[in-house]
Protein backbone atom coordinates (compact mmCIF):
# COMPACT_ATOMS: atom_id res chain seq x y z
CA UNK A 1 0.00 0.00 0.00
CA UNK A 2 2.83 2.31 0.91
CA UNK A 3 4.51 1.59 -2.41
CA UNK A 4 1.32 2.42 -4.31
CA UNK A 5 0.96 5.66 -2.36
CA UNK A 6 4.59 6.57 -3.09
CA UNK A 7 4.08 5.83 -6.76
CA UNK A 8 0.98 8.06 -6.84
CA UNK A 9 2.82 10.86 -5.01
CA UNK A 10 5.78 10.74 -7.37
CA UNK A 11 3.47 10.67 -10.40
CA UNK A 12 1.67 13.73 -9.10
CA UNK A 13 5.00 15.45 -8.44
CA UNK A 14 6.12 14.77 -12.01
CA UNK A 15 2.80 16.03 -13.38
CA UNK A 16 2.86 19.23 -11.31
CA UNK A 17 6.50 20.01 -12.06
CA UNK A 18 5.93 19.34 -15.78
CA UNK A 19 2.91 21.65 -15.66
CA UNK A 20 4.95 24.35 -13.95
CA UNK A 21 7.75 23.93 -16.48
CA UNK A 22 5.40 24.02 -19.45
CA UNK A 23 3.59 27.05 -17.97
CA UNK A 24 -0.10 27.79 -18.22
CA UNK A 25 0.27 30.35 -21.01
CA UNK A 26 -2.16 31.42 -23.67
CA UNK A 27 -0.64 30.49 -26.98
CA UNK A 28 -2.92 32.80 -28.96
CA UNK A 29 -1.76 35.82 -26.94
CA UNK A 30 1.86 34.66 -26.86
CA UNK A 31 1.94 34.50 -30.64
CA UNK A 32 0.39 37.96 -31.00
CA UNK A 33 3.04 39.33 -28.64
CA UNK A 34 5.84 37.58 -30.53
CA UNK A 35 4.59 39.17 -33.76
CA UNK A 36 5.19 42.64 -32.30
CA UNK A 37 8.92 42.14 -32.74
CA UNK A 38 11.89 43.59 -30.90
CA UNK A 39 12.11 47.00 -29.25
CA UNK A 40 13.33 49.95 -31.33
CA UNK A 41 16.91 50.42 -30.06
CA UNK A 42 16.49 54.21 -30.36
CA UNK A 43 13.55 54.33 -27.97
CA UNK A 44 13.93 53.49 -24.29
CA UNK A 45 11.25 51.24 -22.82
CA UNK A 46 8.70 53.64 -21.39
CA UNK A 47 5.83 55.92 -22.33
CA UNK A 48 7.19 56.59 -25.84
CA UNK A 49 7.93 53.03 -26.89
CA UNK A 50 6.10 50.89 -29.42
CA UNK A 51 3.69 53.52 -30.82
CA UNK A 52 0.85 52.04 -32.84
CA UNK A 53 1.09 48.67 -31.10
CA UNK A 54 -1.54 47.06 -28.86
CA UNK A 55 -0.44 48.26 -25.39
CA UNK A 56 -2.71 46.11 -23.25
CA UNK A 57 -1.44 42.90 -24.83
CA UNK A 58 1.63 43.18 -22.55
CA UNK A 59 0.43 45.80 -20.06
CA UNK A 60 -2.71 43.86 -19.20
CA UNK A 61 -3.87 41.13 -16.89
CA UNK A 62 -2.04 38.43 -18.85
CA UNK A 63 1.63 39.50 -18.81
CA UNK A 64 1.15 42.18 -16.14
CA UNK A 65 4.03 44.32 -17.42
CA UNK A 66 4.14 47.53 -15.42
CA UNK A 67 2.26 49.80 -15.64
CA UNK A 68 -0.89 47.72 -15.98
CA UNK A 69 -3.26 49.55 -18.29
CA UNK A 70 -6.98 49.46 -18.89
CA UNK A 71 -6.79 51.48 -22.12
CA UNK A 72 -3.87 52.59 -24.27
CA UNK A 73 -3.13 53.64 -27.81
CA UNK A 74 -1.58 56.07 -30.25
CA UNK A 75 -3.23 59.01 -32.01
CA UNK A 76 -2.11 59.98 -35.50
CA UNK A 77 -2.89 62.99 -37.68
CA UNK A 78 -4.45 61.37 -40.74
CA UNK A 79 -4.73 57.89 -42.29
CA UNK A 80 -1.85 56.41 -44.24
CA UNK A 81 -2.43 55.00 -47.70
CA UNK A 82 0.55 52.71 -48.22
CA UNK A 83 2.55 50.42 -45.93
CA UNK A 84 5.65 52.54 -46.63
CA UNK A 85 4.03 55.77 -45.44
CA UNK A 86 4.95 56.58 -41.82
CA UNK A 87 2.02 57.88 -39.77
CA UNK A 88 2.38 61.29 -38.12
CA UNK A 89 1.75 61.21 -34.35
CA UNK A 90 -0.19 64.03 -32.72
CA UNK A 91 1.02 65.51 -29.45
CA UNK A 92 -1.43 67.18 -27.08
CA UNK A 93 -4.59 65.45 -28.30
CA UNK A 94 -7.14 64.75 -25.58
CA UNK A 95 -8.69 61.30 -25.48
CA UNK A 96 -12.08 61.35 -23.73
CA UNK A 97 -13.62 58.06 -22.74
CA UNK A 98 -17.03 57.28 -21.25
CA UNK A 99 -17.79 53.84 -19.85
CA UNK A 100 -21.14 52.08 -19.70
CA UNK A 101 -21.92 53.55 -16.26
CA UNK A 102 -21.36 57.05 -17.61
CA UNK A 103 -18.01 57.47 -15.84
CA UNK A 104 -15.62 59.64 -17.81
CA UNK A 105 -11.84 59.85 -18.03
CA UNK A 106 -9.62 62.15 -20.02
CA UNK A 107 -5.98 61.67 -20.93
CA UNK A 108 -3.55 63.47 -23.23
CA UNK A 109 -1.09 62.18 -25.82
CA UNK A 110 2.68 62.62 -25.64
CA UNK A 111 5.09 63.47 -28.47
CA UNK A 112 4.93 59.88 -29.76
CA UNK A 113 1.13 60.16 -29.94
CA UNK A 114 0.91 57.60 -27.14
CA UNK A 115 -1.54 57.71 -24.26
CA UNK A 116 -2.45 55.19 -21.59
CA UNK A 117 -4.60 54.84 -18.52
CA UNK A 118 -3.43 52.75 -15.60
CA UNK A 119 -6.01 50.30 -14.30
CA UNK A 120 -5.49 51.65 -10.79
CA UNK A 121 -6.62 55.09 -11.93
CA UNK A 122 -9.57 54.06 -14.09
CA UNK A 123 -10.92 50.58 -14.67
CA UNK A 124 -13.87 51.18 -16.99
CA UNK A 125 -16.91 48.98 -17.51
CA UNK A 126 -17.02 48.09 -21.19
CA UNK A 127 -18.38 49.03 -23.67
CA UNK A 128 -16.67 52.43 -23.86
CA UNK A 129 -17.45 55.47 -26.00
CA UNK A 130 -14.36 57.29 -27.26
CA UNK A 131 -13.71 60.72 -28.68
CA UNK A 132 -10.62 62.78 -29.48
CA UNK A 133 -10.15 66.52 -29.21
CA UNK A 134 -7.10 67.57 -31.16
CA UNK A 135 -5.36 70.94 -31.56
CA UNK A 136 -6.25 72.41 -34.94
CA UNK A 137 -3.03 73.09 -36.88
CA UNK A 138 -2.32 76.79 -37.27
CA UNK A 139 -5.21 77.88 -35.03
CA UNK A 140 -3.99 78.89 -31.59
CA UNK A 141 -5.86 77.11 -28.76
CA UNK A 142 -8.56 75.95 -31.16
CA UNK A 143 -9.54 72.29 -30.99
CA UNK A 144 -11.68 69.93 -33.03
CA UNK A 145 -13.65 66.95 -31.78
CA UNK A 146 -13.85 63.53 -33.48
CA UNK A 147 -16.13 60.81 -32.13
CA UNK A 148 -15.41 57.12 -32.72
CA UNK A 149 -18.21 55.66 -34.85
CA UNK A 150 -18.53 52.46 -32.80
CA UNK A 151 -18.09 51.60 -29.16
CA UNK A 152 -15.10 49.74 -27.80
CA UNK A 153 -16.53 46.43 -26.63
CA UNK A 154 -13.72 44.73 -24.76
CA UNK A 155 -10.20 45.46 -26.02
CA UNK A 156 -8.38 48.26 -24.21
CA UNK A 157 -5.72 48.38 -26.92
CA UNK A 158 -6.66 50.78 -29.70
CA UNK A 159 -4.24 48.91 -31.95
CA UNK A 160 -6.07 45.65 -31.27
CA UNK A 161 -8.35 46.77 -34.13
CA UNK A 162 -6.70 49.95 -35.49
CA UNK A 163 -3.74 48.52 -37.35
CA UNK A 164 -1.75 50.22 -40.13
CA UNK A 165 -3.68 51.03 -43.31
CA UNK A 166 -7.44 50.52 -43.60
CA UNK A 167 -8.39 46.99 -44.69
CA UNK A 168 -11.42 44.72 -44.64
CA UNK A 169 -10.46 43.88 -41.06
CA UNK A 170 -9.22 47.22 -39.75
CA UNK A 171 -10.21 50.89 -39.98
CA UNK A 172 -6.51 51.82 -39.98
CA UNK A 173 -4.66 53.86 -37.37
CA UNK A 174 -6.65 56.12 -35.03
CA UNK A 175 -6.51 59.47 -36.78
CA UNK A 176 -7.75 63.01 -36.20
CA UNK A 177 -8.51 64.24 -39.73
CA UNK A 178 -9.50 62.43 -42.94
CA UNK A 179 -6.41 63.82 -44.70
CA UNK A 180 -3.52 66.24 -44.15
CA UNK A 181 -4.94 69.68 -43.39
CA UNK A 182 -4.03 73.18 -44.59
CA UNK A 183 -2.09 74.45 -42.67
CA UNK A 184 -0.59 71.03 -42.10
CA UNK A 185 -0.15 69.12 -38.84
CA UNK A 186 3.29 69.96 -37.39
CA UNK A 187 6.02 67.35 -37.80
CA UNK A 188 6.96 65.21 -34.83
CA UNK A 189 9.32 66.91 -32.37
CA UNK A 190 12.83 65.78 -33.35
CA UNK A 191 13.72 65.47 -29.66
CA UNK A 192 11.00 62.85 -29.17
CA UNK A 193 12.44 59.35 -28.74
CA UNK A 194 12.08 57.45 -31.98
CA UNK A 195 11.37 60.55 -34.10
CA UNK A 196 12.98 60.85 -37.52
CA UNK A 197 16.17 62.91 -37.18
CA UNK B 1 -17.09 -16.21 -23.48
CA UNK B 2 -20.30 -16.23 -25.45
CA UNK B 3 -19.72 -14.43 -28.73
CA UNK B 4 -23.31 -14.55 -29.99
CA UNK B 5 -24.76 -11.58 -28.09
CA UNK B 6 -21.79 -9.39 -29.19
CA UNK B 7 -22.28 -10.39 -32.82
CA UNK B 8 -25.98 -9.65 -32.54
CA UNK B 9 -25.29 -6.20 -31.08
CA UNK B 10 -22.73 -5.40 -33.80
CA UNK B 11 -25.19 -6.55 -36.46
CA UNK B 12 -27.97 -4.39 -35.09
CA UNK B 13 -25.69 -1.34 -34.77
CA UNK B 14 -24.47 -1.89 -38.31
CA UNK B 15 -27.94 -2.18 -39.79
CA UNK B 16 -29.12 0.88 -37.84
CA UNK B 17 -26.20 2.93 -39.19
CA UNK B 18 -26.91 1.74 -42.71
CA UNK B 19 -30.58 2.57 -42.34
CA UNK B 20 -29.68 6.02 -40.98
CA UNK B 21 -27.62 6.59 -44.09
CA UNK B 22 -24.21 7.26 -42.56
CA UNK B 23 -22.63 6.52 -45.90
CA UNK B 24 -24.47 9.41 -47.52
CA UNK B 25 -22.57 12.59 -46.75
CA UNK B 26 -24.26 14.73 -49.39
CA UNK B 27 -25.45 18.27 -48.63
CA UNK B 28 -27.84 18.27 -45.70
CA UNK B 29 -30.75 20.60 -46.23
CA UNK B 30 -32.91 20.80 -43.15
CA UNK B 31 -35.45 23.53 -43.59
CA UNK B 32 -36.73 25.12 -40.43
CA UNK B 33 -39.39 27.69 -39.79
CA UNK B 34 -37.54 30.98 -39.34
CA UNK B 35 -37.86 34.67 -40.14
CA UNK B 36 -37.46 34.97 -43.92
CA UNK B 37 -34.44 36.78 -45.33
CA UNK B 38 -35.91 40.12 -46.32
CA UNK B 39 -33.05 42.59 -46.84
CA UNK B 40 -35.40 45.56 -46.48
CA UNK B 41 -36.46 44.76 -42.91
CA UNK B 42 -33.40 42.78 -41.84
CA UNK B 43 -31.08 45.68 -42.69
CA UNK B 44 -32.31 47.58 -39.61
CA UNK B 45 -31.99 44.52 -37.36
CA UNK B 46 -28.54 43.81 -38.74
CA UNK B 47 -27.52 47.44 -38.26
CA UNK B 48 -28.38 47.18 -34.55
CA UNK B 49 -26.43 43.94 -34.21
CA UNK B 50 -23.50 45.38 -36.18
CA UNK B 51 -23.43 48.47 -33.96
CA UNK B 52 -23.92 46.79 -30.60
CA UNK B 53 -22.31 43.38 -31.11
CA UNK B 54 -20.23 43.46 -34.28
CA UNK B 55 -17.30 45.66 -33.27
CA UNK B 56 -13.93 44.35 -34.39
CA UNK B 57 -12.92 43.42 -30.84
CA UNK B 58 -16.06 41.34 -30.31
CA UNK B 59 -18.37 39.58 -32.76
CA UNK B 60 -16.76 41.38 -35.69
CA UNK B 61 -14.18 38.62 -35.69
CA UNK B 62 -14.03 35.67 -38.06
CA UNK B 63 -13.28 33.17 -35.30
CA UNK B 64 -16.17 34.11 -33.04
CA UNK B 65 -19.60 32.50 -32.84
CA UNK B 66 -22.20 34.99 -34.12
CA UNK B 67 -19.63 36.42 -36.51
CA UNK B 68 -21.03 39.66 -37.88
CA UNK B 69 -19.98 41.65 -40.94
CA UNK B 70 -20.76 45.32 -41.39
CA UNK B 71 -19.74 48.76 -42.60
CA UNK B 72 -18.11 49.74 -39.30
CA UNK B 73 -16.71 46.34 -38.38
CA UNK B 74 -15.38 43.30 -40.15
CA UNK B 75 -15.98 43.24 -43.90
CA UNK B 76 -16.77 40.05 -45.77
CA UNK B 77 -13.60 39.06 -47.66
CA UNK B 78 -14.03 40.27 -51.24
CA UNK B 79 -11.69 40.69 -54.19
CA UNK B 80 -11.60 43.93 -56.22
CA UNK B 81 -13.42 42.14 -59.05
CA UNK B 82 -16.32 41.12 -56.80
CA UNK B 83 -19.80 41.95 -58.05
CA UNK B 84 -21.00 42.18 -54.43
CA UNK B 85 -19.27 45.52 -53.82
CA UNK B 86 -20.13 48.81 -55.54
CA UNK B 87 -17.23 51.02 -54.42
CA UNK B 88 -14.27 48.80 -53.62
CA UNK B 89 -12.04 51.71 -52.60
CA UNK B 90 -14.45 52.40 -49.73
CA UNK B 91 -14.90 48.73 -48.88
CA UNK B 92 -12.99 48.60 -45.63
CA UNK B 93 -13.85 48.70 -41.95
CA UNK B 94 -15.28 52.19 -41.42
CA UNK B 95 -15.34 52.97 -45.15
CA UNK B 96 -18.28 54.56 -46.97
CA UNK B 97 -19.50 51.35 -48.66
CA UNK B 98 -22.65 50.35 -46.73
CA UNK B 99 -23.14 46.80 -45.48
CA UNK B 100 -23.65 44.76 -48.67
CA UNK B 101 -26.54 42.40 -49.40
CA UNK B 102 -24.26 39.37 -49.12
CA UNK B 103 -22.95 40.65 -45.78
CA UNK B 104 -26.55 40.99 -44.61
CA UNK B 105 -27.30 37.45 -45.75
CA UNK B 106 -24.22 36.13 -43.96
CA UNK B 107 -25.29 37.94 -40.78
CA UNK B 108 -28.77 36.45 -41.15
CA UNK B 109 -27.29 32.96 -41.41
CA UNK B 110 -24.93 33.67 -38.54
CA UNK B 111 -27.80 34.55 -36.19
CA UNK B 112 -30.05 31.66 -37.24
CA UNK B 113 -27.26 29.10 -37.14
CA UNK B 114 -26.59 29.69 -33.45
CA UNK B 115 -29.56 27.66 -32.24
CA UNK B 116 -31.66 26.78 -35.29
CA UNK B 117 -34.15 24.46 -33.58
CA UNK B 118 -34.82 26.88 -30.73
CA UNK B 119 -35.01 29.81 -33.14
CA UNK B 120 -37.65 27.89 -35.04
CA UNK B 121 -39.63 27.33 -31.83
CA UNK B 122 -39.44 31.02 -30.99
CA UNK B 123 -40.55 31.98 -34.51
CA UNK B 124 -43.56 29.64 -34.31
CA UNK B 125 -44.35 30.90 -30.77
CA UNK B 126 -43.72 27.46 -29.31
CA UNK B 127 -41.10 28.94 -26.97
CA UNK B 128 -40.33 32.25 -25.30
CA UNK B 129 -37.57 34.39 -26.88
CA UNK B 130 -35.47 34.08 -23.72
CA UNK B 131 -34.73 30.42 -24.51
CA UNK B 132 -32.30 31.85 -27.08
CA UNK B 133 -28.73 32.52 -25.96
CA UNK B 134 -28.52 35.63 -28.15
CA UNK B 135 -31.47 37.15 -26.31
CA UNK B 136 -30.22 36.17 -22.83
CA UNK B 137 -26.63 37.33 -23.40
CA UNK B 138 -27.68 40.76 -24.64
CA UNK B 139 -29.90 41.11 -21.54
CA UNK B 140 -27.02 39.82 -19.39
CA UNK B 141 -29.22 37.05 -18.06
CA UNK B 142 -26.24 34.84 -18.84
CA UNK B 143 -22.50 35.55 -18.58
CA UNK B 144 -21.50 37.80 -21.45
CA UNK B 145 -18.03 39.24 -21.95
CA UNK B 146 -19.56 42.20 -23.77
CA UNK B 147 -21.71 43.05 -20.75
CA UNK B 148 -25.27 44.34 -20.74
CA UNK B 149 -26.42 45.58 -24.13
CA UNK B 150 -30.01 46.27 -23.19
CA UNK B 151 -32.70 45.27 -20.74
CA UNK B 152 -35.86 43.40 -21.67
CA UNK B 153 -38.21 45.82 -23.41
CA UNK B 154 -35.52 48.33 -24.40
CA UNK B 155 -35.53 49.39 -28.08
CA UNK B 156 -32.64 47.08 -29.07
CA UNK B 157 -34.26 44.15 -27.31
CA UNK B 158 -37.65 44.79 -28.92
CA UNK B 159 -35.95 45.15 -32.32
CA UNK B 160 -34.30 41.74 -32.02
CA UNK B 161 -37.25 39.93 -30.44
CA UNK B 162 -39.69 41.39 -32.99
CA UNK B 163 -37.62 40.02 -35.82
CA UNK B 164 -37.15 36.62 -34.19
CA UNK B 165 -40.90 36.29 -33.68
CA UNK B 166 -41.82 37.31 -37.21
CA UNK B 167 -42.89 40.89 -36.47
CA UNK B 168 -41.58 43.10 -39.28
CA UNK B 169 -42.00 46.40 -37.40
CA UNK B 170 -38.48 47.86 -37.20
CA UNK B 171 -39.38 51.15 -35.49
CA UNK B 172 -37.52 50.21 -32.32
CA UNK B 173 -34.41 49.30 -34.35
CA UNK B 174 -34.32 52.87 -35.63
CA UNK B 175 -34.77 54.16 -32.06
CA UNK B 176 -31.86 51.99 -30.88
CA UNK B 177 -29.69 53.22 -33.73
CA UNK B 178 -30.43 56.78 -32.66
CA UNK B 179 -28.67 56.20 -29.33
CA UNK B 180 -25.08 57.47 -29.15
Amino acid sequence: MKTARNALASSLFVLVSWGAFAGCGNRAVDERIALLGEEDPNVPVGEFHRPGQPCVLCHGEYLRENPIMSVGGTIYAYPTKTPEEKPLPVKGAKVKLTDSFGEQYEVGTNCAGNFFIETGKWDPAFPIRAEIEYPVPGALESTKRVVMSTRISRDGSCAGCHTANPTQGSPGYVFCAEAQTDPPFPPQDAACPGAAK
Amino acid sequence: MNKRPLAAILFSVGTTLLAAGCGDLGPAVNEIAAPPFDPASFRSVSAVLERRCGTLDCHGHAARPLRLYGQYGLRRPEERTSMNVENYDEYYSGGKEPTTIVELEDNYRSVLALEPELTSKVFTKAAEPEVLTIVRKARLREKHKGGLLWNKGDPGDVCLVNWLTGNTDTTQCEVELGHP
